[in-house]
């Protein structure tokens, strides 16, 4: 491998990194947001809580 | 540094070791912080471990001036030299977009993390409210 494609490959390696980390938090927050709006929803009616 | 800038992978130079260090603190501090069964005490275990690993920094700074091993000397950050006498001015510019870009990318990962460790607190939060 050529000293280009040394380069490609760390900057690659460091990009697809963040861009996981980068998806991953997106999706946890995603998650969280939709936990908290349904924990929010059951509290304003207690009687539809699902158990 | 590596293969095709001093001719060999690894070599036990001190400026590469102890980044090697950091970076070993660095996934130590990680999979610390990671451990759910007591959250307080990974917390500070890790703050501790993040200390350790922030006076590793200075270190890995004066490395080059301490230890006459394979890695040159600073080009950016010496008392003696301003940085465009060390570094092309082209090199120089595309430093410092990166440096700023970056600095952007991680104060945005951190709102969003931030965002997501409040949201888990309210959940957290509300859910003790509902049991008592």
């Amino acid at each position: 491998m050529g000293a280009w494609g040394f380069v490609f490959l760390a900057y690659g390696i460091v990009w697809g990194a963040i861009l996981i980390y980068w998806a991953t938090l997106k999706r946890r927050l995603r998650r969280a947001q939709t936990e908290l709006a349904q924990l929010r929803a059951s509290e304003e009616s207690p009687r539809n809580v699902q158990t | 540094m590596g293969q095709t800038h001093v001719g060999v992978w690894w070599t036990w130079d001190a400026r590469l070791t102890l980044t090697a260090i950091l970076l070993l603190i660095f996934a130590g501090y990680l999979m610390l912080r990671s451990l759910t069964e007591d959250e307080n005490r990974a917390a500070s275990a890790a703050a501790v471990l993040g200390i350790i690993g922030f006076l590793d920094i200075p270190l890995i700074h004066m490395s080059v001036y301490w230890w006459r091993t394979l890695h040159q000397p600073p080009s950016i950050l010496r008392p003696d030299k301003a940085p465009w006498d060390n570094v092309h001015p082209a090199m120089l510019t595309a430093l410092a977009i990166n440096f700023v870009g970056f600095v952007l990318l991680y104060f945005y990962l951190l709102s969003q993390r931030f965002r997501l460790g409040e949201i888990k607190e309210e959940i957290k939060a509300r859910l003790l409210n509902r049991d008592n």
